[in-house]
């Protein structure tokens, strides 16, 4: 693994966060709730993606932006499946966000600092699994469409749990894998970027088959 | 003893994150298939109560023609035999009077009786329908309407129609019953033209000059008996196959066609 292939896959990325949060914004007053979600939560990545490189370029700690960006991300998806859940379990999102945010921030603070917060990373894709485990099952008991390529939540859910299933394997092992590597994590980090790779491309046909559903003026149910 | 080389981590990491993204992935498929099987089946227990309530609808309406035949029946029979026999005694009785004018008024009123209950027997169960079939059934009750009412009551036919199944012709002629009464009773109008025609599919038109009416408003009422004529009308409407058009573009009137396959 070269260092230039790396930078080549790694730039991949905000090239595709860019056109998500075109794809997620345009429209916007007619947009449902969870793409702008989505479009917010990709506008966040673009935005730690540049000041990494900033903080990078000026010799600073870089793992601040990356380590605030997990628990801002969290909490956005939070919302969403809150959304897509027909805000159904309240109390269990208002419990699961607040304790995460806690988590987080004790994490930052005082457990691995400054480091790459893989704890708050692990426990993240965990809790998004679950929640992707459970909006398959309402999803399954609700049978709300005929359909289910034509609903944007399902791709944006497929999404996640392909990112999540495979980050959460990566962030685990982050720990041994740093010790092992020696920190030449130039793998363990490609192997994440195409992770990211795969669940923007998903995404993308959410947001296409939103804008789709827009045009063609079909009704979806709201809590989709 | 020496470490796993960068390969062999690479490979350990490659295996379990493809791992992982088959696990997601078999997930999503599982759940799509999962869900069109669900929604297949729900859709055939959809289709399944629809046969149902069809034949329910079928056999409530079934059972409501033979209670008004039998009622007609007996009407006609055996009240109206009655009838006829008491004005038999009646005129006898009134030759034996030396003043046979003063049943005259009782003699006239059980005939209006006896006529009213043949009247009501024929609403019940009209024989026109069963001896001529629809077009004249239809032709018949137009023809009475007119007589008993002030509307005036055309009736048009327009090509040949081929006489359908009793059953489905009774339906017809019940569903033009109810939209002729409807308009008589609650349209103002003063014209009434009632059409069949058949190319190929049999067409009832019942159309009026009176106030108009709004199907939707009339289906919604929620008052006890309301709305029970269109929702009989639209119940046969359904197990005949057919269409009922509203027609909602017009200054005045109302428009009213019933669209029957062949």
């Amino acid at each position: 693994m070269t260092f230039k292939l790396y930078q080549q896959i790694g730039e991949v990325g905000p090239a595709l966060s860019i056109v998500i949060v075109m794809m997620s914004f345009f429209r916007y007053s007619v947009r449902d709730v969870k793409s702008k979600l989505v479009g917010l939560f990709h506008f966040l990545s673009l935005a730690t993606y540049g000041s990494v490189a900033t903080l990078d370029l000026r010799g600073m700690e870089v793992n601040i932006p990356q380590n605030i960006y997990a628990i801002a991300n969290f909490i956005i998806l939070i919302v969403v499946y809150y959304h897509a859940l027909n805000k159904r379990y309240r109390n269990f999102y208002l419990v699961v966000g607040i304790g995460f945010l806690t988590f987080g921030l004790f994490n930052i603070l005082f457990w691995q600092r400054m480091n790459f917060n893989t704890y708050t990373m692990t426990v993240g894709s965990f809790i998004v699994v679950i929640n992707c485990i459970l909006y398959w099952y309402r999803l399954m008991i609700d049978l709300p469409v005929q359909q289910l390529q034509r609903v944007p939540m399902f791709w944006f859910n497929s999404a996640f749990l392909i990112y999540n299933a495979g980050a959460l394997f990566l962030f685990l092992f982050t720990e041994y894998l740093v010790k092992v590597l020696h920190n030449n994590l130039l793998i363990y980090w490609t192997f994440h970027n195409i992770l990211i790779f795969v669940q923007q491309l998903v995404i993308i046909i959410g947001l296409w088959q939103d804008l789709r559903n827009i045009k063609s003026r079909s009704s979806l149910p709201s809590a989709l | 003893m020496a470490g796993p080389s960068e390969y062999q981590v690479a490979l350990l990491i490659a295996i379990g994150t493809v791992g992982m993204l088959v696990l997601a992935i078999a997930i999503i498929l599982f759940m799509v298939f999962y869900q069109k099987k669900m929604i297949q089946e729900q859709l055939n227990r959809q289709k399944l109560e629809m046969v149902y309530q069809q034949k329910m609808m079928e056999a409530a309406l079934e059972s409501q023609e033979e209670e008004r035949r039998r009622v007609a029946g007996d009407l006609h029979d055996s009240v109206g035999g009655m009838l006829s026999a008491i004005r038999v005694g009646l005129i006898t009785m009134s030759r034996q009077l030396p003043n046979p004018q003063l049943l005259e008024q009782q003699k006239k009123m059980l005939d209006d009786t006896i006529s009213s209950v043949r009247s009501i027997s024929r609403d019940l169960m009209p024989a026109t329908l069963d001896k001529f079939g629809l077009v004249q059934a239809v032709k018949e009750l137009c023809e009475q309407f007119q007589q008993t009412s002030l509307v005036t009551v055309h009736f048009h036919e327009r090509g040949e129609v081929v006489p359908l199944v009793k059953v489905k012709e009774l339906m017809i002629f019940r569903i033009a019953q109810e939209l002729i009464t409807n308009a008589v009773k609650h349209s103002n109008a003063t014209a009434i033209n009632v059409f069949i025609r058949e190319s190929d599919h049999l067409e009832l038109i019942v159309e009026d000059n009176g106030i108009g009416f709004d199907a939707e408003a009339k289906r919604n009422e929620t008052k006890p008996g309301k709305g029970l004529g269109l929702f009989n009308i639209e119940n046969r409407v359904r197990l005949l196959r057919a269409s009922l058009e509203y027609d909602k573009i017009r200054d005045r009137g109302s428009k009213i066609t019933l669209t029957v396959p062949l």
